[in-house]
């Protein structure tokens, strides 16, 4: 063998003479040595080809795809050998020779990107390798060097590209055949079931490639190249099939077998999704992305890549109505993955839209102009304009107006439109009436002020243009039915034209013209809204009639359940509660337990605020301010400064501490040593701190969290010498019996802390604390509404710990409900907001 | 970790040296170690009188008191042991901690500074 050449590319010919010589070309670029077998129709291509360098082995077909690569490698006299087809394109550059230099590697997997194809076997890809004696293929078809014959295969990361064409749609069905012949020989080889299995699931003949698939993975060698891809396979044909039990065993089994393809956690999440099991699914993504982010060094490299995971993650987010962190995955989905924008850049829209976060599209369009990518600007002006930001766009027109990429319009047309959307009044002069845009935005605009001549002109005038001809007619036929000269009696709505109705429903919608909107939603329901039922149950949520009206248009459970949250979610995130609270009730399915607990807190809260101030008792405001806080004496800021600030304190820092109380500084003490590991110290510093101000929510849950891990510490310190801090607890027993009984509280133990509320000292200041947390504890239990207390009783101290301690517990609850990813932001929004307004003003 | 039958010897060897302040000592750890902190304290008080001057003793003693929330009978162990041993920065955070738990706070500071000292002086000795 001669040394001096290191790389043989051999090429099969089939299909045109151009891309013949162009992919000669391209191998001339880093190929020793070019040899071509296989029908070249033109003598002249041969003789252009030879000219380029390459050299034609005698070829004939003998039936068998191997024996072709065999004959090459008989021939070829580089070190390595690389196989391509004359149809592939490679990309430019193509850096195979630094692989050639890993002295580790025996082969190399190069994949192919086939249009419109599914999926092909990475052990199709294993066509650049070392030009041993004892490599050769085997199989008439899918030629393969058996598993045990060959090792270090690594992968390339290098992809090439294949039209679609009559020689491959050809050559596939010639492998076809020949694979029939080859599963003859050989029935129960595990490659070939595969193989066989893999075709039929990429025709979409689910049932037929379970049973290839199966028998495959039963007769599975665990060490062979295609095994991952095969559980993989096999689990998306169940998928299809609706067998969800079935895939779930497959994923499970094939997860065990190969934790590091990530490509199964991602199958492994969509089906959670479909299942309703959003958690596991959220795992599952997680645990891909992790593996994902890694540089991968599996072979064979996994399909799904990281911007599929993330799309992936912020469906799921949208999907469990969490709708911030959907956002948040749709900016890295954009940035990890530019050229599906378009795409990304709508959902990211209409999620901000939804949830009325303008500041994020702001800040998207920020980035957007500040990178000046032209491409990108114009999508995402696209994007506003569908989603109705015209204010935006026209805000940005002159930034925007220079780069903007528009097919078939001038940049100006979509300023232009949104003025005339926004209520302008369309100007013959500044109009170019051959812009689509502009003519839809004309009828729409008349339609807003019904002035339905002018839009009758103007549809007619949108005939005359070529591009919107079409959304002509279907706007002629909305004509008649917005005036009511005429019905739409079809059923069956196109899809042109169940959007076209969607679009202007929500244009109306954005207009606030119910009536003309009801109209058209009448006629989205008559066809089954299956897209986008729960765009409508969101955008109709405070409108009870309609709402059930779509909820009848409905049939599967599922889908009615889904719209009851999306409207739901909206009016609770708008605080409209008694509404939601009737949505939640419509239909025969139980209401989701998420939402319903979340508006049981804000009726529980609302209650005892109702029930104190009709009580003619001290009415807390939304934050309590407590006129017990006492600020730190001098001697305790001392210590303070000495130990949390050893290298000497600011001037503003000395000025901050004065004005903190004595509790605050204790629990900042507390955060101190527990930092410094240091738990007996911290819970005394907490206990301080609670002696002074009871309603410390902070030094309470950091007391009790503490308290809970090492529950001896609370008797050591009972016995230990110390005087009680503070005005409200005279006696050390008072105090303890009171920290006990909120640690009793937190595990919902309420017989045994209404015990511990007992028996104190009436004459004490901590009796009215005492008596709070015992009517608490009735309120916790359902029995608030008929506790008669004396007037007297309702003090400030008692009305601001009573809200204190139901608000604490209300939280509790909804902190329950917070460990599922379902409603989580909402869930988290509301322990949020409970939890504020119970906390005393200076904490 | 010593074992049930090693300390049964050390008691054994206490009954026939009872002036033995370093068996004292030992037993007391054992008893540590086997989560008997109260016989442990005990035997270190013990240990502690028969020999005032052993730094270990002292120490230890001290420590486990302050472990037993007993702030206020720790001090003048800690404070003794600091005699012998001015900059023990441990020393002077137990008693800077023992005053502050016991509400004292003057004090506390008082030690937070000598603390905050031994620090500046020994910065390579940072917890």
């Amino acid at each position: 063998m001669n040394d001096k050449k290191a790389l043989s590319v051999c090429i099969t010919a089939s299909g045109s003479p151009e891309a013949l010589l162009q992919c000669v070309k391209d191998c001339r670029k880093f190929a020793d040595e070019i040899l071509i077998a296989g029908t070249v129709d033109s003598e002249e291509t041969q003789k252009e080809a030879q000219r380029l360098g390459a050299v034609f082995l005698p070829y004939q077909w003998e039936g068998s795809y191997s024996k072709i690569r065999n004959q090459f490698m008989e021939s070829a006299v580089g070190r390595w050998i690389l196989f391509l087809n004359s149809e592939e394109t490679l990309p430019s550059p193509f850096p195979v020779r630094e692989l050639l230099e890993n002295p580790n590697a025996e082969a190399y997997l190069v994949g192919t990107d086939f249009e419109n194809f599914p999926t092909a076997a990475p052990v199709q890809s294993l066509r650049l390798l070392r030009n041993r004696e004892e490599y050769r293929f085997e199989n008439r078809s899918f030629e393969r060097i058996p598993d045990e014959k060959i090792c270090g295969i690594l992968d390339s990361h290098l992809r090439t590209f294949r039209k679609n064409s009559p020689t491959l749609l050809a050559e596939r069905e010639r492998r076809s055949l020949l694979l029939q012949e080859d599963l003859k020989d050989l029935p129960q080889d595990s490659f070939l079931q595969y193989m066989e299995g893999l075709k039929l699931l990429n025709q979409e003949h689910f049932e037929e490639s379970v049973v290839y698939l199966r028998k495959a993975v039963s007769r599975l060698n665990l060490e062979a190249l295609y095994a991952p891809h095969l559980y993989q396979c096999l689990a998306r044909s169940f998928l299809r099939l609706g067998r969800l039990e079935d895939a779930r065993i497959v994923l499970d089994e094939g997860m065990d077998n190969f934790p590091w393809y990530t490509d199964l956690p991602a199958l492994r999440a969509k089906l959670f999704r479909k299942l309703g099991q959003y958690d596991e699914a959220l795992q599952d993504l997680n645990d891909s992305l992790k593996m994902a982010g890694n540089p991968q060094i599996a072979v064979p490299e996994p399909e799904t890549k990281v911007p599929e995971l993330l799309k992936a993650l912020a469906e799921l987010y949208e999907q469990t109505y969490n709708y911030k962190s959907a956002l948040a995955y749709w900016r890295r989905f954009l940035q990890a993955c530019p050229e599906q924008r378009a795409e990304a850049m709508d959902r990211f829209c209409g999620l901000a839209v939804k949830t009325s976060s303008v500041k994020e599209l702001k800040a998207l369009l920020k980035t957007a102009l500040k990178k000046k990518d032209a491409a990108c600007m114009t999508r995402l002006a696209e994007a506003l304009f569908k989603h109705r930001q015209y204010a935006l766009l026209l805000a940005n027109e002159a930034a925007l107006a220079p780069v903007l990429e528009l097919p078939g319009s001038e940049a100006t047309g979509i300023f232009t439109a949104c003025r005339i959307l926004q209520g302008a009044e369309p100007e013959t002069g500044d109009i170019n009436r051959k812009d689509d845009r502009i003519l839809i935005a004309v009828v729409k605009s008349c339609w807003f002020c019904e002035k339905w001549q002018e839009a009758l002109h103007a549809i007619e005038e949108m005939r005359s243009s070529p591009g919107c001809r079409l959304t002509a007619g279907i706007f002629l036929r909305l004509h008649g039915l917005l005036t009511g000269e005429a019905l739409w009696n079809d059923t069956d709505l196109s899809e042109e034209e169940s959007e076209i109705i969607k679009e202007l429903h929500d244009d109306f919608l954005w207009k606030g013209q119910k009536a003309k909107a009801e109209i058209l939603l009448l006629l989205l329901l008559k066809n089954r809204p299956a897209d986008f039922f729960a765009d409508l149950a969101h955008q109709w949520a405070a409108d009870l009639p309609v709402l059930q009206r779509i909820l009848q248009s409905l049939t599967d459970a599922g889908e009615k359940e889904t719209l009851k949250c999306a409207a739901a979610w909206r009016l609770i995130h708008e605080g409209r509660n008694k509404i939601a609270h009737q949505v939640l009730l419509l239909g025969n399915s139980q209401p989701t337990q998420e939402l319903e607990r979340i508006l049981w807190a804000r009726h529980f809260m609302k209650e005892l605020r109702e029930w104190v101030r009709k009580s003619d008792g001290f009415y807390p405001a939304a934050h309590l301010e407590s006129e017990n806080l006492q600020k730190a004496g001098c001697s305790l800021l001392g210590f303070y400064r000495s130990l949390l600030f050893p290298t000497g304190s600011r001037v503003q820092t000395i000025t901050r501490a004065n004005r903190k109380s004595a509790s605050q500084i204790h629990r900042e003490i507390g955060e101190f040593y527990e930092k410094n590991n240091q738990p007996g110290e911290a819970i005394c510093a907490y206990l301080k701190s609670l002696q002074w101000e009871p309603k410390n929510s902070r030094s309470l849950a950091a007391a009790l969290r503490l308290l809970e891990k090492k529950p001896g510490l609370l008797t050591r310190y009972a016995d230990a010498e110390w005087f009680p801090e503070g005005h409200w607890f005279f006696r050390r027993e008072d105090f303890f019996r009171f920290i006990r009984g909120m640690a009793h509280l937190q595990n919902l133990e309420y017989a045994e802390a209404c015990d511990c509320f007992c028996d104190e000292d009436e004459n004490a200041p901590c009796h009215e604390i005492f008596l709070a947390c015992k009517t608490g504890i009735l309120w916790m239990e359902g029995k608030g509404g008929g506790i008669h207390l004396e007037r007297k009783c309702f003090t400030r101290p008692f009305s601001e710990f009573l809200i204190f301690l139901c608000g604490l517990y209300a939280a509790h609850c909804l902190k329950e409900c917070s460990h599922t990813i379902l409603f989580q932001e909402l869930t988290e929004r509301e322990i949020k907001r409970i939890t504020n307004s119970v906390k005393f003003a200076a904490e | 970790m010593h074992s049930m039958g090693e300390l049964d010897r050390l008691l054994g060897r206490l009954i026939k040296e009872p002036g033995n302040a370093r068996l004292f000592y030992q037993a007391g750890l054992m008893l540590c170690e086997a989560n008997d902190e109260e016989n442990a304290e005990l035997y270190l008080r013990r240990a502690h009188e028969l020999d005032p001057a052993d730094k270990k003793i002292l120490f230890n003693c001290a420590c486990l008191l302050y472990f037993h929330a007993k702030w206020r009978e720790c001090l003048p162990l800690f404070r003794e042991f600091l005699k012998q041993e001015p900059q023990n920065r441990d020393a002077l955070e137990k008693i800077r901690d023992s005053l502050y738990q016991l509400g004292e706070y003057d004090a506390a500071e008082k030690y937070a500074a000598l603390v905050n000292q031994t620090r500046e002086a020994a910065p390579q000795n940072e917890r």
